[in-house]
């Protein structure tokens, strides 16, 4: 994605659950907090709901950057999920590294209710973040010619 | 140099393993001017194993050939027992040797009725659709055709006892073999055994009604500029027998002298290899004689394997109505080495005979069901497995990491060691028959006649990487006293 | 009523996929009976011409195994996609690529310095001259794919090889003239776990085995013992004769009916179940621990579906190298 100054702008997709991280991304609007706008927010019930394939499928589509917002160790209101979300995204990152993809990445991220201030942080950070990384080495669509269903 | 005026392509050739093509030119004589064997065919194992841990390869490397995968499985189970200084328990072993010799007894099986025998057992003028297994069966009938089938499925059922499945094992592991059998497997393989030595005799009095007695075949195995004075290697056990899953690496010169008889980390050392730009396969050559061209002769580093290679470099061939078979065969041709290509039906029969025998004797042999199956493993290292694939000797050589992970390999896989062999036996089989400009079926069919007496197995072929890694290897017994540490 | 016509080839393929087929034994005889067999260069002597003889659509059933990966290997998807009825992707090969999709993590560059070294003069070449004429060999693709990546297939027999008992209902059904609806798997939808007799209590890993560190249990699930089986996210039909054989699965039927990334499906899994079996903050260092003991996690969640993934792929980061 380019901007009129020809400047690479990163394309980020960011997993957000709605007990937590997607309430402290709404306090952060309503607060009128300043973050850059290269964040597509997808509102999950759990962080644990984000597994490994909803990942691979965003980098697939073009996403130069990944972001899971989880709830807090021991907050998460499904007890669990966010434990099972950080053990999928250590392997994911681990797989990602062996195939030369920067697993910086993609990024977990506890964020309470309450944290507006943290999510814009948070957003910021990861934007200059992959913004220095530069684009994706994947291609939009290079790695999966036609998937889904039966034939490949 | 005369003139080319025709080229002519057999595309694809069949009956054996893999992609290949010939390609035919001819002069203005209509006679042969050259003759190219190319393999169009290549996937790259030896680049993406590396990476991958150490207890995979036997499944992935088996993955190189779907009709010889035990070939690769035991050998890269063999290659990892010395990556982690573990030779595997008695009866580990044993049940490896069951499974090796009845998947040795199936693929020569598979060879003469369904690949290369069809020429002869049908007759290689016989129109295209029926020279194959099916017009064996039409001329054989369909009762002996039921036996070939059902002597095969006892091969592949070996296999799948002991190895889990009949294509693609998977029980080897480094230090052993994850499962044994129960007694009414081990009931049922004996009685298997029994009828597979009859059919293997059966099948030797068919060569020599069909073929031994039939100048078809006669004529192609006494044509002189069809022999090929090449060197020879294969496996033999410390009294010289063939010995199809373990030994030492014997190579002898075309009159039959020891050119060297080495363990299976310096038989590296003794290869080299070329590239041409017409074919995915390398050529490899011995080192200390030379790339001389597409000649034979003990000037020529040309060797060749596989079943006429390994009658001609051991001393017998180690069960008792194979080696009667033997005497025959030598006595045939005035004694050996025999270097008449065709002469590798005969040899492959041979062997069949001997496989069956042995399985056999390892069936009965009460040390396959008790004992451990897995020796704890010492820590991770470079090692060696070498074996005598149905095609001939296959070689894996591992490095790995302290993890256990694979980060150097090199492969020498049977064919590879007979495609200058090939090449030459192609020209002069299309040097032989292709007179004023005659291509038809047949005559194109005989050409191909010269390639498939070596059973090849072009998938395999295109994996080979002999040795560029440094290299220290123990080579150890069985009972994993070291025997000798060579060093490169 | 007219014999069927069927062909069977092999792209980048062992040959274990033709092999299956006689894997049947005597059933052969009557599928040799009851078809004309127009291609099938293991085992039988046409050659290429004889195939372009056939009219658009006249092979009834073309059984194509191996992956695609030389311009011949495409040239002839597309060739018999065009003289067939019916199309199957046979085998893990065809099917999702196979085990030599892995070749997909390296650059072509890569592979052939691998395997013929760095002098890159005398690699093979699609044209070269010898004898006074010019050989021809096929381009190795940069990437190789599956079979439905170059053409429409219109049914699937997975399994590395496929199993004896689907390879004879495909025959049975072909001899019978009762062919499925087009888009069928010759395989179950649902995973392993389904038909494995091993009991299965979804025990939390606190160790990954490697498969010769420890004799299993035969009784006990494999997963819950702590070996890395691919079963929950693969496909069933192959009666799980690894793990009977007591190695666990390693996916070649690739993944379920409703699933189309099977590594990213077993990744999954194994995060759900390593751990201590607490879950807390106080656990997460070991859990760190269990999860650095999965070594090659590309080489093994996606052994047999690495050319349909993302990890089927060598990428570099160009403002910040890692390799």
């Amino acid at each position: 994605m380019a901007d009129p100054r020809g400047r690479f702008e990163p394309r980020i997709i960011a997993f957000l659950c709605r007990w937590c991280s997607y309430a402290g991304a709404d306090l952060a609007g309503v607060s009128r907090l300043a973050y850059p706008p290269n964040v597509i927010p997808i509102r999950v019930n759990c962080s644990g709901r984000v597994g490994a394939r909803m990942v691979v499928s965003a980098i697939e589509r073009g996403a130069d950057g990944v972001l899971i917002g989880g709830c807090h160790p021991g907050d998460c209101h499904y007890v669990s999920g966010n434990y099972k979300a950080r053990r999928r995204i250590v392997l994911l990152q681990r797989a990602l590294s062996e195939i030369g993809i920067d697993p910086a990445r993609v990024r977990l991220e506890w964020i309470s209710a309450s944290e507006g201030n943290k999510f814009q942080r948070t957003v910021t950070e990861f934007t200059a973040l992959i913004r220095d990384l530069g684009p994706s080495p994947v291609v939009s669509g290079q790695a999966t010619l036609e998937r889904g269903g039966e034939h490949g | 140099m005369s003139e080319i005026t025709r080229q002519i392509s057999i595309d694809p050739i069949t009956r054996l393993e893999g992609h290949g093509r010939i390609e035919l030119f001819l002069d203005e004589q209509g006679g042969l001017a050259d003759a190219f064997f190319q393999i169009p065919e290549l996937r790259g194992f030896e680049r993406f194993c590396l990476g991958r841990r150490g207890e995979d390869m036997p499944q992935i490397t088996e993955r190189i050939c779907g009709v010889c995968p035990e070939a690769h499985h035991f050998a890269s189970a063999k290659a990892l027992d010395a990556c982690y200084g573990t030779p595997p328990p008695l009866r580990a072993r044993k049940l490896r040797e069951l499974l090796y010799n009845a998947y040795t007894f199936s693929d020569h099986l598979l060879h003469f009725y369904y690949l290369g025998g069809p020429d002869f057992l049908v007759g290689p003028y016989a129109p295209p659709q029926e020279r194959n297994i099916l017009g064996v069966i039409g001329k054989v009938g369909l009762e002996l055709g039921k036996e070939v089938i059902r002597h095969r499925g006892y091969g592949q059922r070996i296999i799948e006892l002991v190895g889990g499945r009949p294509i693609h094992p998977v029980t080897g592991i480094p230090g052993g073999q994850s499962k044994g059998i129960t007694q009414e497997e081990q009931a049922e393989i004996l009685r298997m055994a029994a009828s597979m030595v009859d059919f293997a005799q059966a099948t030797l009095e068919i060569f020599r009604k069909s073929l031994l007695a039939d100048e078809t075949f006669t004529r192609f195995v006494s044509q002189e500029s069809l022999a090929l004075p090449t060197y020879y290697m294969g496996l033999v056990d410390p009294a010289g027998s063939i010995d199809f899953y373990d030994g030492e690496v014997r190579i002898v010169a075309p009159d039959g002298s020891e050119f060297a008889q080495v363990g299976a980390g310096e038989i590296l050392s003794l290869i080299d290899e070329r590239t041409e730009p017409w074919t995915y396969v390398k050529i490899p050559y011995l080192k200390s004689i030379g790339w001389k061209g597409f000649v034979a002769g003990a000037d020529s580093g040309i060797y060749r394997v596989g079943p006429l290679a390994r009658v001609n470099v051991c001393r017998q061939i180690g069960t008792p109505l194979a080696q009667d078979e033997y005497e025959t065969f030598l006595d045939y041709f005035g004694g050996g080495p025999v270097h008449a290509t065709f002469a590798y039906h005969w040899a492959r029969l041979i062997e069949m005979l001997s496989a069956a025998e042995r399985v056999t004797a390892l069936a009965g042999d009460e040390r396959l069901m008790t004992g451990a199956l897995r020796a704890p493993l010492g820590p991770p290292g470079e090692g060696v497995g070498v074996i005598e694939a149905a095609r001939g000797t296959l070689i894996h050589h591992y490095d790995l990491d302290e993890r256990g992970i694979l980060r150097g390999v090199n492969l020498i896989v049977a064919t590879t060691h007979n495609v200058a062999a090939i090449s030459l036996s192609i020209k002069e089989m299309a040097r032989a028959v292709i007179v004023d400009g005659n291509v038809d079926p047949g005559i194109l069919n005989l050409v191909e006649m010269s390639f498939r007496n070596y059973d090849p197995c072009l998938a395999c072929a295109t994996h080979a990487m002999p040795g560029q890694m440094p290299l220290v290897v123990d080579v150890r017994r069985v009972d994993g006293t070291r025997l000798q540490r060579i060093e490169r | 009523m007219a014999k069927a016509k069927i062909a069977v080839y092999w792209a980048a393929s062992c040959g274990g996929c033709d092999c299956s087929l006689l894997e049947v034994n005597e059933q052969i005889l009557e599928v040799a009976a009851g078809v004309d067999i127009l291609l099938w260069p293991c085992a039988a002597d046409a050659k290429y011409d004889d195939l372009r003889g056939y009219r658009s659509g006249e092979i009834d059933l073309v059984l194509f195994n191996g992956a695609i990966r030389t311009s011949e290997n495409r040239d002839m998807a597309q060739l018999l996609r065009a003289k067939a009825k019916a199309l199957v992707a046979f085998g893990s090969c065809a099917h999702t690529g196979g085990v030599i999709g892995l070749a997909n993590l390296a650059s072509r560059d890569e592979l052939f310095e691998t395997v013929y070294g760095a002098d890159r003069s005398i690699w093979p070449r699609q044209v070269s001259h010898a004898g006074g004429r010019d050989l021809h060999l096929p381009e190795f693709l940069e990437t190789l794919t599956p079979l439905a990546h170059v053409v429409d297939v219109d049914y699937v027999v997975p399994g590395c090889p496929p199993p004896r008992e689907i390879v004879s209902q495909l025959f049975s059904r072909l001899l019978a003239g009762q062919l499925p609806p087009v888009g069928t798997v010759f395989a179950s939808p649902k995973n392993l776990c389904e038909e494995c007799p091993r009991e299965r209590r979804q025990e939390r890993i606190s160790r990954i085995l490697r498969p010769h560190e420890l004799e299993p249990d035969p009784q006990k699930c494999l997963l819950d013992q702590g070996f890395l089986c691919m079963g929950p996210a693969t496909r069933g039909g192959c009666s799980a004769v690894c793990p009977a054989a007591n190695m666990p699965c390693t996916g070649c039927a690739g993944p379920t009916a409703n699933v189309s990334d099977q590594g990213a499906a077993m990744l999954n899994t194994l995060a759900s179940l390593i751990g201590t079996g607490e879950e807390g903050e106080e656990h997460l260092a070991v859990e760190d621990e269990i999860l650095a003991q999965l070594d090659d996690i590309a080489g093994t969640l996606y052994r047999f579906t690495a050319a349909t993934s993302l990890f089927g792929g060598r990428y570099h980061e160009r403002n910040h190298p890692t390799d």
